[in-house]
């Protein structure tokens, strides 16, 4: 409500942005910090460029192996999300670690009642998504990527629980169906992404989750 | 939206996101202190406030809240830095304490500033459009109740009277729910 409420409502007189004091603001906070800021443009570039070799869903599932085998150099692959109807959600590009564990992502998937989030190198994932009125979050921790904390709300905003989730990593399943799986410290598994057998997890809308090399 | 803005600070690439953040919200930050300061900054002050309040971000950034955006987190960052640098002096904005509830509220406190914005996002649902805007502008932006007044036609004397009922309808929201200290 607050991003909303602010994209509506434009400061009077609002300061025009200034590259020079902006420059100048990154050399005081790189002081601070002691790291150089700068944007890393090649990285998004680069995702940029290989969304463009997305391929059709017909032809994805022809090649039917869902394993890391002939995946480029780098490691990075596309995901492309369908609902249960067939139809084209979106794609993403992924970078994947050697262990297959995905470590570096941008983009957002509109999967209906909700998004899934995908941003930063060791926040892989983050999952909204509405399930009888009841806001469901999934929010990895970017400060300790093998932490990540579910939280459930009611949909006026009330925190109903928070559970946090100990987790060795969050991986990509191999099993040939797709999918995320979430392991809490009591060995507790929780799919993030419903596989192709329709279960019913919280990404339901998510039947179908495909990757190109 | 600012959620992957957010968890891209808490990545370990936050430095790239924390640049991307301050082209982004440079020019609201820098509005947001020049509002409070009642433009009593100079350029080169405005300069230095706006890098401690990115500073602040970065170094709470492990506490914030993805679902409540960026720009409260700033704000009241941003109100805070005025009120530091003119501690000593008048009072920046007119009666701008007396909105402040809790009035220590800091992003250094993170635990708490999340709770009171959960608070405020379900107390926002009991205000009309217009009570949602006069009481952001004011409380966020630190904008003069005059320039409010205008910008969403109303009559000056409305807008404050406005204001004031809207405080005191989140202010009895918040006792209720524990905030003692309003």
């Amino acid at each position: 409500m607050f991003d909303e409420l602010f994209e509506k409502c434009i400061p009077v007189n609002e300061e025009k942005t200034s590259p020079e004091s902006d420059e100048k603001i990154r050399k005081i906070l790189a002081e601070k910090i002691n790291t150089p800021l700068q944007i890393k443009e090649d990285k998004l570039m680069k995702h940029i460029s290989i969304s463009k070799t997305i391929i059709s869903a017909a032809a994805v599932a022809a090649l039917g192996a869902l394993s890391m085998v002939g995946a480029s150099a780098d490691n990075i692959s596309d995901i492309t999300y369908k609902s249960a109807d067939g139809k084209d959600l979106g794609a993403v590009a992924y970078q994947f670690s050697s262990d297959n564990a995905i470590i570096s992502d941008v983009g957002t998937v509109d999967i209906g009642a909700g998004t899934i989030t995908i941003d930063g190198e060791t926040q892989p994932i983050s999952v909204n998504k509405l399930v009888d009125g009841v806001v469901i979050n999934y929010v990895a921790d970017g400060t300790d990527p093998g932490n990540t904390v579910l939280q459930i709300n009611s949909d006026d905003v009330t925190n109903v629980t928070t559970k946090g989730i100990e987790l060795g990593s969050m991986k990509y399943n191999e099993d040939g169906l797709g999918g995320y799986t979430l392991t809490n410290a009591d060995g507790e598994v929780i799919n993030v992404t419903v596989n192709a057998d329709g279960s019913t997890d919280i990404n339901a809308e998510i039947n179908y989750l495909y990757y190109e090399f | 939206m600012d959620t992957n803005l957010i968890i891209a600070l808490k990545s370990s690439d936050g430095e790239s996101a924390l640049s991307r953040i301050v082209s982004q919200f440079s020019a609201y930050v820098r509005t947001v202190l020049r509002n409070f300061s009642n433009g009593s900054l100079n350029a080169d002050d405005l300069d230095e406030l706006c890098s401690d309040v990115f500073f602040n971000l970065w170094l709470h950034r492990a506490d914030l809240n993805e679902n409540v955006g960026l720009k409260p987190y700033l704000s009241i960052s941003a109100k805070n830095a005025v009120k530091n640098r003119l501690r000593a002096k008048k009072p920046p904005t007119e009666d701008v304490d007396e909105l402040d509830f809790p009035s220590d509220l800091s992003i250094e406190k993170t635990a708490e500033l999340n709770d009171m914005m959960r608070q405020l996002q379900i107390a926002f649902q009991t205000l009309s459009d217009s009570e949602r805007e006069l009481f952001l502008r004011y409380f966020f932006y630190g904008e003069k109740t005059a320039d409010i007044a205008r910008v969403m036609g109303l009559n000056e004397n409305t807008a404050r009277s406005k204001l004031s009922r809207v405080r005191g309808k989140l202010k009895d929201f918040l006792i209720k729910r524990g905030y003692d200290h309003v």
